[in-house]
């Protein structure tokens, strides 16, 4: 993979990666780190994990926001961050997203957020003023939960689109 | 949480495609979020339980 993004890497606005179970890697998630240093002209990136796949862990995220402080230092910011089936984002999301600050879409789609999760959520949407997408689909809100990313929406006044669809509400 | 947005200046697209469990305050707030929010332009609650319940004038009108 290191060849084909040394080779490429550059020219690649989208990236899709699906999670790896960390035992069966050398360096932990380094990879991550070098993968997003690498594509100086990434603005998209998208993380998802199969059923049954290992979650990407809080290691991940360590990494992750290792490769998105070393963009931020050399002036690159994604726009767009999806995490798909992702669990345990919350806390680990806000500090990544801390190298982010221009960051205007962001999707956390087909999974079960905690309410620490939707505490970071409602954070995430009062810190970062430049969020005009949320994608919340199919993950798990429930009547319970909302009001904590409720109080977020409310400071959120740069938000245009809003996808809840397929949540307890 | 639906309410909330009206306090977005900016927001034009709500998607509450599938919504489920939905109750009389869900209906209630969409009504008033739509009755503060000048900017919704594109609303989708299709396949949602909030269907079933906001078959009323007041609701119809409003969304115009």
């Amino acid at each position: 993979m290191y060849d084909y993004i040394n080779k490429i890497g550059a020219e690649i606005p989208v990236l899709r990666l699906g999670t790896i179970d960390k035992k069966s890697l050398k360096s932990n998630h380094y990879w991550l780190m070098a993968v997003v240093s690498k594509m100086t002209s990434l603005k998209v990136l998208k993380l998802h994990k199969h059923n049954g796949d290992t979650n990407f862990g809080q290691d991940g995220f360590k990494f992750l926001q290792k490769g998105l402080a070393y963009m931020q230092q050399n002036g690159r910011q994604l726009q767009k961050l999806s995490l798909t089936n992702l669990s345990d984002t919350g806390n680990n999301l806000h500090a990544c997203l801390k190298c982010i600050p221009d960051i205007q879409i962001l999707q956390i789609n087909d999974t079960t957020l905690s309410s620490i999760d939707c505490i970071a959520i409602g954070k995430i949407l009062s810190d970062f003023k430049n969020i005009r997408e949320l994608d919340l689909r199919r993950s798990n809100i429930s009547s319970t939960n909302i009001k904590d990313i409720a109080d977020g929406m409310m400071r959120a006044k740069q938000l245009e689109i809003v996808k809840l669809s397929g949540n307890m509400m | 949480m639906i309410y909330n947005l009206a306090f977005s200046p900016k927001i034009r697209v709500l998607d509450l495609n599938g919504m489920q469990g939905t109750n009389s305050n869900t209906v209630e707030a969409l009504y008033k979020l739509l009755n503060i929010s000048g900017s919704i332009e594109h609303l989708d609650i299709s396949e949602s339980q909030v269907l079933s319940q906001i078959a009323s004038l007041e609701f119809m009108k409003s969304i115009g």
